[in-house]
């Protein structure tokens, strides 16, 4: 009996006190399940305000913005050392998964991922039944956003509107695919319209104003302006000019004095910027640091438009991928009424000795400016961080104007001369011609009494001197169907010899990685249809 | 009418199938051995059985004459007598030692000796939660001859198992502190761990890097369900018992040993020097019609390779100290091993203190043993022995202040090319870790076939892993920025064992059982501190932590992760007359990292073994077949190898934006998850037969299993529009079958004083994808696929057809576009794609299975011999049949990348019509999803060998030692293969890209000597 007395103190002791019920039930000390979480109005905010960020990430705004809506158009050139990625402009993929290609699928898709949970989780809170609406308007424009930079990018992109399970697998093979996507942007952006107007007027306030003061949230005219936009892609004209007479006869909006004002540190969220992204350098976090503390807030624009060294041999830091070509450099030749070239020249584009960027000469070759047709060592300047400080750095502060008002005065003309109402055209182009730090003679003095063909030209010039280097160019190509003909490339070919492997038709999308076809059947590729 | 009378015969009476298989069986043996019995005259014969190794006399050896039934037993002094005729044979057994034959001669008193059996049947061997008899085994077990591994110095558990069991494959790298990998039977789980549970000294745990071979005592391999299922839900990969050294009671023993190899690379890279690679990027501009811009001075010419490698150093010394008396045991043990290796960068220290003790009174037993390690691991963040095909040779190594060049020079854009003198010079990474691992058993006799046992363990690791970078690497003011990170965590896991164990024989009946129940739960816990973009100069003496002014950003992190595991187990073992054995078990398993409703499993397993050699119709044959075992077993194990929390979706908080002047934090959810993720399990059967013969001299074991895994624990590629942060959730799909053949040959002559034995061991292994999981029916990986009914991760690529040659006018005109560069039709000198799906377009829609990376056959061959004072052993491994992806060659044949390229290499050219590999071009690099770079790697190497020469027992007396040996190994000595690429001995990352070669750290040849003494 002793021994089973011990036996008993001992199974007491190590073995059957131990077993208490809760004994494998381990809630995760790190973070917050989401079955606690989207409960209350904060909750909701909160997730908007994930939705935001979202604009930070690699394949949104930080990094191949520039790259996919810009460098590959014929405004600039890639000489980059990275090859793949001078390829990349010449329309040569190493793989259909090659990393900007999925960048900008994926962390578009991420994006809107995050606005699906805000539109589907945020449905059950209880709340001012306003102020969800108005936060939905807002996750609604930013789903708009990335479908509209979606549908640029490679035409057929899946609609998701709804968090995944991971076993949806959407299709894009319809005839009329492009035209849902579209469908879909549109009415997200009129429900955003409606919602937010009626979260104003609920609140006696200005529809037309910033949603808590904030800047950089969006407000009405950023809907309309890129609802208009997304009119325009689909020369759908009279409505793209009935959304841009909204913003144009809010009175809301106009142009800076100084034309540099939009590409600066001083004088963001200024008058003229219709949507615009915040970006500091108070975190120097990069792309492994998404979803931590230093999760990046910065823009890299700047150093791959920068050199790596100045004329000396100095290090700046740059990554010298990009550079303005002779053909953007040559469009500047506006006068203003002094004769003088049109100011905008070199304030987008640094080519001559005389001009100075990061504090120093850049240009090695003393004396001339080397603006060779094929390989011009130019450099832009435009969003560059040269203008006040003598390096550049992987951690832009300078917000990116994504939509401002001269981009909406230029479509406009544009609407309007589509509309066979070119001469109601030129008021607007005026308008962008007479920045009081620009001052280029008016269009109306210069080239009056234009025919609609003659205009449309012209609008394709004023665009390349106001917005070129804004990523614009890659949407204008496609609206003006450049992309697509025989005919178009070779236009295109006189601007910039990259576009030698260019098919047209094929090659204005970029093919959907190899990845996402090979995991989800219902997907076709771009070019097959 | 015959046969159909034998049917019906059959199906009244199955015992008579039974019996009428083995008349057959017996019919053979008796033909085979059939011999005449001499009748002479009868006398008296007296004798004595003796050990062979000490001379002790052999109490209970069994006497027999053969050809009668006639037998007797030795008693306590070894002594026997019995009446025969003379010219008659005695057959002298024992179990665990060779059976001998004598013939009875004139003299009346026989000294006989019998010699130690490798083949111990009496072994006792460590099972989960117990032991076994080596002879009762009915699962499949391997059993580590640690005799030989003693011999050799073996510096790590992973070195030491390699080539010793069949079904366990052993891939590593000579990175020093790199753990290797161990793979039983194949890959069971495609994203889940494959790595075996370790158990050690009733411990179980992760990592065997940190444990000294020298201290083991043994090593036992459980590879099927019915050995491992007692460790249910971690077994699913095997289980590697091992059991360390403890004190012995007769004496009290020191022994020390030494060892120091010198490490040197068994091959590098042939590339091109300054002048070539000029004169290729020349080449390469007129291809392209380009013209060179701003080149530097070709006259520069850089050999990375000599800059790199170095010799390399390997020491190990080891000593250790036991004893013990009736009533207690130690041993304690320490070893310092260092390992600084053949690239510049990385090092290994491992220092480690092993203290084991065991007391006993009447009916209680306690035994202990601890183990203290201490590791430190040092290497740079970029793996030199790669940056030398990623950089050129015309960048100087130093720039003209002295600096190492950073990517680029004098204008011109390295942007692959990283300067590995610069990570050198400005970067390191140290991890520094503390681990200990004790257990303590205490066993308590209740009545003396009851037994109560605790085992209470803990082990505790703690890391700290340190890095600094003092500049930038690469470019000035970008990542990576200078600055300094420390991480310290910390692992522990507490065990609480409580074990009943039954075990009694009943006549001829003999039964063990065994219930019991643990718990036992892990955390893991981690600080992390990062100062970054340090604005001064750091070298030197730093007060890191105090950086704050003087840097960009400094961030701290903390996380934690607990989980638990709690279990029931119970097993039976039940044997009837040493020929019928029959084993149960069961494990329940209940686990923190699922949900309520998927917590729990149950991991059965049943097993059988039948000794025929003990059957009575046996006996006869004895003389030919010493022993004969067939088992079988069938049962469940699991894996639950995933992190914690995976069953829930949780809320990530650090998702900034700033509006206006402020910065507003949100939160959202990143991934996708399946909240009914639950266990893997794998069924697993498998049939076995162990046969000695010859006097025990030839041992065959042959094992055939079947494993089946479901509800893997996969993570497979959801569609990007889900817009999940992780692409590859973890869910529970698909089905992999492991199926193969294991057989192990050994024969042994100790008979003379030229001692010798051999072994081969030879492993057929074909794993094949059952099902994917709901509707998918491939996972893509870059250059694999695996599909359903094929092996995991073939090659998926676009065939090729060496290249174009002006012969091909066919192919030229019926390619449209090669897909990478579209405006383009193939010329003379391109890669030959194979447009398989007659679309004239060269694409993605082009790949198809063009090879498997898994071996057809593995094998192993083991040599060991001695003659009188010397000793030799010699290890050959063999890979058959398998194909791997030189990624390597991808990076040194592809233009674009700015690298360096291989010297001499066989371009095509106009000059050089028949040049075997494509004409290069500026811009233009070739499909890296073809074969084009895609090759046998099959070979066979000498892994290792070693000679040794033992001082003669009359020197080593007369200077008060007993034993001294010295010794001289080499490692990779020779190699067979066809493999362009540095070692055809690799496995890349298990499953998808396990043929692909990245160069993970060279093969390195090693050349060693040693001494180990005892006193």
């Amino acid at each position: 009996m002793k021994r089973l007395k011990i036996l008993t103190i001992f199974l007491v002791l190590f073995g059957l006190g131990a077993c208490k019920d809760d004994y494998l039930q381990i809630e995760n000390p790190n973070a917050k399940t989401s079955g606690t979480f989207w409960k209350n109005d904060n909750d909701l905010k909160s997730g908007l305000t994930a939705c935001y960020s979202t604009l930070y990430y690699q394949g949104t705004y930080r990094q191949w913005y520039d790259i996919v809506y810009e460098m590959r158009s014929d405004l600039g050139w890639n000489e980059s050392g990275w090859r793949d990625y001078a390829n990349f402009s010449k329309f040569k993929y190493p793989s259909y998964n090659w990393e900007t290609i999925s960048y900008v699928w994926d962390h578009h898709f991420r994006a809107i991922y995050h606005v699906n949970e805000v539109l589907t989780y945020g449905v059950p809170i209880q709340m001012d039944e306003k102020l969800k609406q108005r936060y939905f308007s807002e996750a609604k424009f930013l789903r708009a956003l990335f479908y509209y930079n979606l549908i640029l990018a490679y035409g057929r992109p899946p609609i998701v509107l709804e968090p995944q399970s991971g076993k949806e697998m959407p299709s894009n093979k319809e005839a009329d695919h492009q035209e849902k996507v579209w469908a879909q942007v549109e009415k997200d952006l009129t429900e955003s319209i409606d919602g937010l107007k009626a979260y104003f007027t609920s609140m006696n306030k200005d529809i037309w104003s910033v949603p808590d003061g904030e800047a950089g949230r969006a407000t009405l005219g950023a809907y309309y302006a890129l609802l208009g936009k997304a009119y325009m892609q689909q020369h759908k004209w009279q409505a793209a000019t009935d959304a841009f007479t909204e913003i144009i006869k809010s009175k809301n909006y106009e142009l800076t004095d100084e034309f540099n004002d939009n590409f600066r540190l001083e004088n963001e969220n200024n008058k003229e910027s219709i949507f615009e992204i915040q970006y500091n350098d108070q975190s120097t976090g990069d792309w492994g640091d998404y979803n931590t503390v230093k999760s990046p807030m910065s823009s890299q624009r700047a150093i791959y438009y920068a050199p790596r060294t100045d004329a000396q041999g100095v290090s700046i830091g740059g990554n010298d991928d990009i550079k303005p070509n002779f053909f953007f450099w040559s469009e500047f030749n506006d006068k203003t009424s002094d004769g003088t070239i049109d100011p905008r020249r070199d304030k987008t584009i640094m080519w001559s000795t005389k001009q100075t960027l990061y504090g120093r000469n850049i240009l090695a070759l003393g004396g001339s400016p080397k603006v060779a047709k094929n390989y011009p060592v130019i450099f832009m300047i435009k969003g560059s961080n040269g203008y006040y400080r003598n390096y550049e750095t992987n951690y832009s502060a300078i917000n990116n104007r994504v939509i401002r008002y001269a981009d909406i005065l230029l479509l406009n003309a544009e609407a309007l001369n589509e509309l066979d109402r070119t001469s109601e055209a030129y008021k607007f182009i005026d308008e962008v011609r007479q920045r009081p730090s620009v001052m280029v003679v008016k269009l109306s003095v210069a080239k009056p009494n234009l025919t609609k063909d003659e205009m449309s030209q012209q609008i394709q010039h004023e665009r390349i001197v106001e917005l070129g280097g804004e990523s614009q160019r890659w949407a204008d190509l496609l609206r003006w169907g450049l992309l697509d003909t025989e005919e178009g490339k070779t236009i295109l070919l006189q601007h910039d010899y990259e576009f030698q492997n260019f098919r047209p038709g094929i090659d204005k999308y970029l093919p959907i990685p190899q990845v996402e076809l090979d995991c989800n059947q219902n997907l076709s590729q771009n070019y097959k249809l | 009418m015959y046969v159909y009378l034998f049917k019906v015969n059959c199906m009244k009476d199955r015992k008579h199938i039974c019996r009428l298989f083995f008349q057959i069986v017996l019919f053979i043996f008796v033909y085979l051995t059939s011999g005449t019995d001499a009748f002479a005259q009868q006398r008296d014969i007296t004798g004595q059985v003796f050990e062979s190794d000490d001379m002790k006399p052999l109490m209970g050896a069994i006497v027999k004459i053969k050809g009668t039934t006639l037998a007797v037993i030795t008693d306590n002094d070894g002594l026997f007598s019995l009446k025969t005729s003379e010219n008659s044979i005695l057959l002298i057994s024992f179990l665990g030692y060779i059976p001998k034959e004598v013939t009875v001669s004139n003299s009346s008193k026989l000294k006989i000796l019998l010699e130690s059996d490798n083949f111990m049947l009496n072994e006792m061997v460590t099972i989960g939660y117990g032991t076994v008899k080596k002879k009762d085994i009915t699962g499949a077990i391997g059993i580590v001859d640690t005799k030989e591994m003693k011999r050799t110095a073996n510096t790590s558990i992973s070195g030491a198992l390699q080539g010793r069991v069949a079904g366990l494959s052993v891939k590593g790298t000579a990175m020093p502190g790199d753990a290797s990998k161990i793979f039983i039977r194949g890959i069971s789980s495609i994203y889940s761990n494959t790595d075996p549970l370790f158990v050690i000294d009733g411990l179980p745990t992760e990592d065997s890097r940190d444990i000294n071979p020298q201290d083991i005592e043994s090593i036992q391999v459980l590879k099927d369900a019915s050995a491992a299922s007692i460790y249910g839900s971690r077994a699913a990969n095997g289980v590697i018992i091992i059991t360390t050294k403890r004190g012995d009671k007769k004496k009290t023993k020191f022994e020390f040993s030494s060892n120091t190899g010198y490490q040197k690379e068994v091959k590098r890279y042939d590339l091109m020097d300054g002048k070539e690679w000029y004169a290729f990027q020349k080449t390469i501009h007129a291809n392209s019609g380009a013209t060179m811009q701003n080149y530097p001075d070709s006259t520069i010419n850089t050999n990375w390779q000599d800059l790199v490698y170095q010799k390399g150093l390997v020491q190990n010394y080891n000593f250790s100290a036991s004893g013990g008396g009736e009533n207690s045991n130690f041993m304690i043990s320490g070893d310092y091993f260092g390992q600084n290796g053949v690239v510049i960068g990385p090092k290994f220290d491992r220092y480690s203190l092993r203290a084991n003790g065991g007391l006993k009174t009447k009916r209680l037993r306690i035994e202990e043993s601890l183990l203290l390690s201490h590791t430190i691991t040092t290497d740079p963040v970029t793996s030199a022995h790669n940056s030398v095909v990623r950089i050129p040779p015309l960048l100087p190594e130093l720039d003209s202040l002295g600096q190492p060049t950073l990517g680029y020079y004098q204008g011109i854009k390295y942007n692959q090319g990283e300067n590995p003198m610069s990570h050198i010079k400005n970067e390191s990474r140290q991890n520094s870790s503390f681990h200990a691992l004790g257990s303590l058993n205490l066993e308590y006799t209740i009545f003396d076939f009851l037994k109560y046992k605790l085992n209470l363990g803990y082990e505790a690791r703690s890391q700290e892993y340190e890095t600094k970078r003092t500049k930038e690497i690469w470019y000035p003011n970008q990542d990576p920025k200078s600055g300094y990170t420390n991480e310290r965590n910390m692992k522990t896991m507490s065990l609480v064992e409580n074990t009943l164990n039954f075990d009694k024989t009943f006549g001829k009946h003999s039964i063990n059982a065994l219930v019991g129940y643990t718990e036992q739960r892990d955390n893991y816990s981690y600080l992390r501190g990062e100062v970054e973009g340090i604005k001064s100069d750091m070298s030197g003496n730093y007060q890191w932590g105090l950086g704050f002014g003087n840097t960009e950003t400094l961030v701290a992190y903390q996380g934690y992760s607990p989980s638990a595991l709690r279990s029931f187990l119970g097993r039976a073992i039940y044997s009837y007359d040493d020929r019928y054995f029959f084993t149960g078990s069961i494990r329940r398993d209940g686990s923190s990292k699922f949900s309520k409703n998927n917590r729990y499993g149950n991991f059965p397993s049943a097993s059988a073994a039948w000794r025929i050699s003990n059957e009575e119709f046996f006996k006869k044959y004895l003389k030919i077949i010493n022993d004969m075992k067939i088992r079988v077993s069938y049962g469940k194990l699991g894996n639950q190898a995933i992190g914690d929390f995976k069953y829930t979706t949780y809320t990530n908080e650090f998702q900034p934006y700033q509006f206006g002047q402020n910065i507003s934090w949100g939160t959202t959810q990143l991934d996708i998850i399946d909240p009914n993720i639950q266990w893997e399990t794998k069924e697993s059967s498998n049939i076995g037969i162990d046969i000695s013969l010859m006097g025990n001299k030839v041992t065959v074991s042959a094992e055939y299993f079947n494993n089946k895994s479901d509800k893997l624990l996969a993570k497979v590629r959801v569609p990007s529009s889900t817009g999940s942060w992780d692409l590859t959730p973890w869910i529970n799909a698909g089905s992999v079958e492991n199926r193969g053949l294991e057989l192990t040959v050994a024969y042994k002559n100790y008979s003379k004083d030229f001692k010798y034995d051999i072994s081969f061991i030879t492993t057929f292994l074909k794993n094949k994808v059952v099902s994917l999981g709901g509707t998918n029916q491939y996972i893509q990986d870059n250059h694999t696929r695996t599909a359903v009914g094929r092996s995991l991760g073939e090659f998926y690529l676009i065939k090729t057809d060496g290249i174009v040659t002006a012969n091909d006018e066919n192919y030229i005109n019926s390619i449209k576009t090669y897909n990478v560069s579209p405006n383009r039709k193939p010329k003379v000198g391109d890669i030959k794609y194979i447009d398989i799906n007659g679309d004239s377009i060269i694409n993605a829609e082009d790949r198809q299975y063009v090879g498997n990376p898994w071996p057809k056959a593995e094998f192993s061959v083991n040599f060991t011999c001695s003659f009188k004072n010397f000793d030799m052993s010699m290890y050959w491994y063999s890979l058959l049949g398998r194909k791997v992806y030189n990624n390597m060659n991808l990076s040194l044949y592809t233009p674009t990348y700015m690298g360096n390229m291989v010297s001499g290499a066989d371009w095509y050219s106009e000059k050089n019509p028949n040049g075997k590999i494509f004409k290069p071009y500026l811009d233009e690099s070739p499909y890296g999803d073809c074969d084009f770079f895609l090759e046998d790697g099959s070979f066979l190497r000498l892994k290792s060998l070693q000679l040794g020469y033992n001082m003669p027992e009359s020197i080593t007396k007369s200077i008060g030692i007993d034993k001294f040996r010295v010794f001289i190994g080499g490692e990779n000595l020779i190699t067979f293969s066809k493999y362009s690429g540095l070692d055809p001995d690799f496995q890349g990352n298990v499953p998808f890209t396990v043929g692909v070669d990245n160069n993970k750290y060279p093969a390195v040849r090693t050349f060693s000597l040693g001494a180990q003494f005892g006193f």
